[in-house]
């Protein structure tokens, strides 16, 4: 679905040169799927995952989102596919602090222009992480989890086509992580959408359809699950 | 610690430079009060003083006290009794007399006088044995005196020859004196020989030219014969004076006027009041204080001077502490994170409290270098007001250091480090967890709690309900030198105060209604800005209450300013009616007319008049002039039933075109023109126009006929009945006031209705012949130069003149008036540079505080077009809000409390009623700066938003 090819992501060094945050990078998500991008922290997933999810721009190489060419898209091309088609989960929870659960997710559905009855489809949402009962509470009444919950209900709910989540499990403990991930998996199963997470925890790898690891700014493994590689036979 | 606090300032130096801002222009008008009142104060003594002088012929600086000195009978004839005293000799009663008044006497002098003694037939034959002489003694006279014939006395005392004595000029010519001639007095008798005593005149002096020591000039000593200190002893040891009268003791002294300053005038009047009472009870004393009564002015004036500059000062100030407030806790709600930090590791209260100490120490101490000098600007820019927002180049105010300044500068620097330091405190208690759990609570405002909106609007308004029910008794109170209630004038500030708060439990509920009413349709960019400003309304409260604060205040010191300056500038051309009015000197047949009224006989005063025609020199200078006649007269109603007989009344005779032309009149005293009634008048030869006051009072009304019998000079009513006919009723009438107002002893109003008619000024000449009027000028442009040159050339004499231009520049020149308009104008320069500073600064940081939120947005898809929408509505619905509502309580506060100001400035009779003035021009400065403010703000805020990068945003949120 979104395909990354020769990407460098190239910053200038104060003290003169340049430094390359990312170097010919290639990756290839598939629809459908949850794909983990895996590194240690500075290994350039983060930097690769703004890139692919039209929120940074590469300094060489060329995206493909769907039929498009994330590249060449203007900056309000660029607004557009984030508003409608693109969910995001960041690393530290960025809800919106002056709005309730319900409002929050309610917000991505107007921005997103959602054209059914709004309020049943946030509320399905926030059902989905479950939060329901807490969907009238400010975001600083909730606790981290919780938050996190919300943050995958916001990004879920105008049922874009691909979620991005930066990190989403870093501030959770390993069992809130789980159920996060296990929301991810239903999530693929019931809303049929692109999942792609940037993690550096070893216990979540096994839940990724496909794997990369970055360390350094290049990709140094992919790896396919094993119900996925009959999918995939190219891969 | 040092050093941590250097970095952590300058890490914050935009805040910095503000605090420091705040605390410069507190700390400068704190001291600027001190710097400038007792400099003007000084300048008020003095005029006051020379008011003084010039009304009363003697030197205001002298005091006189004049005793008589009985002999004591219980204790023997030796022993002059004075007061409770004993004195052995007159010399220890002066002693007794000397007073300290805190400042070096330039003159001090005693005058010593035995009783007055007739001369002895055998030397003076030509005498009568009425003529008397004293014989005197004056302290230095050798010293103050030249020697215009003979020699001064020798200092050899011989038995049986005559007492060597001299004479002043003046009595030598009186007394037809010479030098040599000798004097034998019959109730100055030698002690041993029981002789009279002989004095023989050895020379004749007069005073030095000049000599401050000369308070009374020597015509005063026409009966005295002045003996030399030596022969004064002598004269007490070995003469007896036998004479009735008692011996006469003055000392005088004479103070240095011009020294005279608010610091010592505490002492002289204490001194002054306490010989007043040490001598009230003797009859025998007569006491002159030249000083007492300019003490008495000064220091009414001075109260009032005080407590106006306290009370326009106080807003601002206070304003400014909302400023320093608002700012450091700003500063201090982005380090609370970093304080729990330390706290949590370790980091003891005490140590913070000191880091914060440390901080506002530095700021203060910076502030208070930078702020005196500031003060003394403000100081002189208060000197030099003219008008609101309007300086001329006088000369600089004399500044004095003066202990005041040290308590101000102290007060004012310990107030802001409080403000500083305070919150700090309750910072400081709290560890990281604590802090978190903190952040989370939704609190109520203490003054939300407390109702303290409404609590301060209606002590506020009942302040103003009291003042209306007592305006006339308080009017008159501070007419007659009491003090204003300073609630009184404190309660604008209370009610604007009030008002804002309210403003802020209400813009919320607002903005509310209008975020529910449209939730469904609001665009996201404006839902999102909605509900920002709804949730957190708490933060932006303050910004809120300051922008309201600063714009009604500003409104406030403008209309009050243009109020006053208006009021007054009318008031006085209401009252002086024209530009120029001048009263020639008539000849008349007075000391006839005084001698056979004497005599039991009446004749009438005849006048010759001057030649009227002689002013058309000066049609060049002049762009109109009438005469007008002023006198007073006795009415009687023709009718049928006799309405009212024998009303006293003022009369004015015009002519009503030059009238017209030449006197101003204020448009909305009138339901119709003025120039109506003129021309009701010009239409009637006999015609009269009749006070509102008197029309009401005896029931006159257009149509009645009315016998005039005027006044002359001399108060007699010996002309001709003239009959008029009243043509309208006036309610206002320039050079008349309507109302006199007094304060009784029983501290009760009186009031009284002045009468008054105007008459055609030919059909009053004709009836009681020509009689001396004034001439009114209204003068072209502003120069009156030309007129004053002109009764120079012709050497026309005067009997009365009035300058209106002239007594304006007087009355603006007056500290009262030029320090309200100073400070007014410093206030409105404040709160418009506070209103910038504090608008940006509070923008800018909350802009950067929602780095990350904006990232979210533009994250979740929001173009920067939309994140631009959004803060344009925030600003619309909170800023523009807190503008409208600012400018309206500006408004409405300067309606209700300008009024209230008139009571200072305007006391007692009124010729013209007050009317508040607003003027566009003021309005549409304050407006345009506050227009260029938001401009700039949002100008900075979009470029700001501009520049943000979503992915830095996101990763400084992460951070």
């Amino acid at each position: 679905m979104i395909k990354a090819e020769h990407i460098d992501k190239i910053y200038p060094v104060p003290s003169g040169g340049e430094f390359y945050a990312l170097r010919d990078v290639n990756v290839d998500i598939p629809r459908g799927k949850l794909t983990i991008l895996k590194g240690r922290s500075g290994s350039g997933k983060t930097t690769l995952l703004n890139i692919i999810s039209a929120l940074d721009e590469s300094s060489n190489g060329v995206v493909h989102f769907d039929e498009d060419n994330l590249t060449q898209m203007t900056e309000k091309e660029k607004e557009q596919l984030r508003r409608y088609q693109i969910g995001f989960i960041f690393q530290a929870v960025a809800l919106i602090p002056i709005m309730t659960a319900y409002e929050n997710v309610d917000y991505a559905l107007r921005l997103a222009g959602y054209k059914g009855d709004r309020k049943k489809r946030a509320e399905e949402c926030l059902k989905k992480v479950g939060l329901a009962e807490r969907m009238h509470h400010l975001p600083a009444q909730l606790s981290g989890g919780e938050q996190q919950r919300v943050a995958i209900a916001r990004a879920i709910a105008h049922q874009p086509k691909v979620i991005f989540a930066d990190e989403p499990t870093a501030a959770l403990d390993t069992m809130t992580a789980l159920r996060v991930v296990k929301i991810f998996k239903d999530l693929i199963a019931q809303e049929e959408c692109t999942i792609v997470m940037t993690t550096h925890s070893a216990d979540l790898m096994e839940a990724a359809d496909v794997l990369y690891e970055l360390s350094d700014g290049r990709v140094i493994q992919k790896v396919v699950s094993e119900a996925d590689k009959s999918d995939q036979p190219s891969a | 610690m040092k050093k941590f606090v250097l970095e952590k300032m300058l890490h914050k130096k935009w805040m910095c430079i503000c605090l420091l801002l705040g605390n410069i222009l507190l700390i400068g008008i704190a001291v600027s009060n001190p710097m400038y009142y007792h400099a003007a104060l000084n300048r008020t003594l003095q005029s006051d003083l020379e008011e003084v002088e010039l009304k009363d012929v003697r030197n205001v600086g002298e005091v006189e006290v004049l005793g008589r000195l009985g002999k004591n009978k219980e204790s023997g004839l030796t022993n002059y009794c004075f007061l409770d005293g004993d004195y052995e000799d007159p010399k220890q009663v002066c002693d007794a007399l000397q007073t300290d008044y805190g400042i070096k006497a330039m003159e001090k002098c005693s005058y010593y006088s035995f009783p007055a003694s007739s001369i002895g037939n055998m030397t003076l034959a030509e005498y009568s044995s009425t003529d008397k002489f004293a014989v005197s003694y004056l302290t230095d006279l050798k010293e103050h005196s030249n020697l215009l014939s003979g020699e001064w006395w020798g200092d050899s005392i011989e038995a049986n020859q005559p007492v060597p004595c001299v004479v002043a000029e003046s009595t030598m010519m009186k007394r037809e004196l010479m030098v040599g001639q000798q004097i034998t007095l019959d109730q100055v008798v030698d002690k041993d020989s029981k002789q009279p005593v002989t004095f023989e005149i050895v020379g004749v002096f007069s005073e030095k030219e000049g000599d401050s020591y000369w308070m009374e000039d020597t015509s005063q000593y026409n009966n005295e014969i002045f003996v030399s200190e030596k022969m004064f002893q002598h004269c007490l040891e070995q003469i007896r004076f036998e004479g009735g009268n008692d011996t006469i003791v003055r000392f005088h002294t004479l103070l240095d006027s011009s020294s005279f300053t608010d610091f010592n005038y505490k002492k002289l009047r204490d001194s002054s009041q306490q010989l007043k009472k040490q001598f009230s009870s003797d009859p025998a004393i007569r006491l002159h204080t030249g000083f007492d009564e300019a003490l008495k002015t000064y220091s009414v004036n001075r109260g009032s001077i005080r407590m106006v500059m306290l009370i326009l000062q106080v807003p601002v100030l206070l304003l400014l502490a909302i400023f320093i407030y608002m700012v450091s806790k700003q500063m201090l709600s982005m380090e609370e994170n970093e304080i729990a930090m330390l706290k949590s590791r370790g980091g003891s209260r005490r140590q913070i409290v000191c880091v914060y100490l440390l901080q506002s120490a530095m700021i203060s101490g910076f502030s208070t270098l930078m702020g005196i000098p500031v003060g003394m600007l403000f100081a002189n820019l208060i000197g030099s007001a003219s008008s609101f927002l309007q300086f001329v180049g006088r000369k600089t105010l004399h500044i004095m250091f003066s202990w005041d300044i040290v308590w101000y500068l102290l007060v004012a620097n310990l107030f802001s480090i409080a403000v500083m330091v305070l919150p700090v405190i309750s910072v400081s208690r709290m560890t990281i967890v604590e802090y978190k759990q903190e952040q989370k609570k939704e609190k109520k405002p203490l003054w939300k709690k407390l109702f303290l909106d409404i609590v301060l609007l209606g002590v506020s308004l009942y302040i103003y309900y009291n003042y209306t029910q007592q305006k006339e008794y308080l009017s008159a109170k501070i007419a007659a030198g009491g003090n204003v209630d300073c609630l009184l004038l404190l309660s604008s500030s209370l009610f604007i105060l009030g008002c804002g708060l309210l403003a802020l439990r209400i813009i919320p509920r607002i903005v509310w209604l209008v975020f529910t009413i449209g939730k469904r349709f609001w665009k996201p960019e404006w839902y999102a800005s909605f509900l920002q400003i709804i949730r957190t309304s708490s933060k932006q409260q303050f910004i809120s209450l300051f922008l309201i604060m600063t714009i009604s205040l500003g409104i406030f010191d403008a209309v009050t300013a243009s109020t006053i300056n208006q009021n007054q500038e009318e008031e006085l051309k209401f009252e002086k009616g024209a530009d120029i009015s001048l009263m020639e000197k008539w000849e008349s047949n007075l000391p006839m007319v005084l001698r056979s009224h004497s005599n039991g006989v009446d004749i009438k005063l005849q006048y010759s008049e001057p030649d009227y025609e002689k002013y058309e020199a000066l049609s060049n200078d002049v762009e109109a002039m009438t005469r007008v006649f002023r006198s007073w007269a006795k009415l009687d109603v023709i009718a049928e039933t006799s309405k009212a007989i024998d009303v006293d009344a003022q009369v004015l005779g015009i002519e009503p075109k030059g009238f017209g032309e030449c006197c101003w009149f204020r448009d909305d005293l009138e339901k119709k023109h003025w120039y109506h009634y003129l021309n009701l008048l010009a239409e009637q030869y006999n015609g009269l126009l009749v006070s509102q006051t008197l029309s009401e009072k005896y029931g006159i009304e257009v149509g009645d006929e009315v016998n005039i019998s005027y006044e002359d000079a001399l108060g007699r009513h010996i002309f001709e009945y003239s009959i008029g006919k009243v043509v309208g009723i006036i309610n206002y009438w320039p050079t008349f006031a309507n109302e006199t107002m007094t304060l009784t002893e029983q501290e009760t109003v009186e009031k009284q209705q002045n009468c008054y008619i105007i008459g055609n000024f030919d059909c009053i000449m004709s009836s009681i012949e020509v009689q001396p009027y004034s001439v009114y000028m209204k003068t072209k442009g502003d120069n009156v130069q030309p007129i004053y040159d002109w009764v120079k050339d012709n050497n026309i004499k005067l009997e009365a003149f009035s300058d209106t231009s002239n007594e304006l520049l007087k009355e603006k020149n007056e500290p009262l008036y030029q320090c309200t308009n100073g400070l007014l104008t410093i206030s409105f320069l404040v709160v418009i540079l506070l209103c910038t500073t504090g608008f940006l600064i509070y923008w800018i940081l909350s802009i950067r505080s929602r780095e990350l939120l904006f990232g979210i947005y533009r994250a979740m898809g929001m173009s920067r077009r939309e994140v631009k929408k959004m803060l344009i509505n925030e600003q619309i619905f909170s800023t523009l809000f807190s503008i409208l509502v600012g400018a309206l309580v500006g408004y409405v506060t300067s309606l209700i409390f300008v009024p209230v100001m008139e009571i200072v400035y305007l006391p007692g009779s009124r010729y013209i009623p007050l009317r508040t003035v607003v003027k566009l021009a003021d309005l549409l400065q304050l407006g345009g700066v506050i227009f260029l403010m938001v401009v700039i703000c949002v100008v900075v805020l979009m470029k700001l938003v501009s520049r943000m990068n979503i992915s830095q945003a996101l990763k400084l949120g992460e951070d």
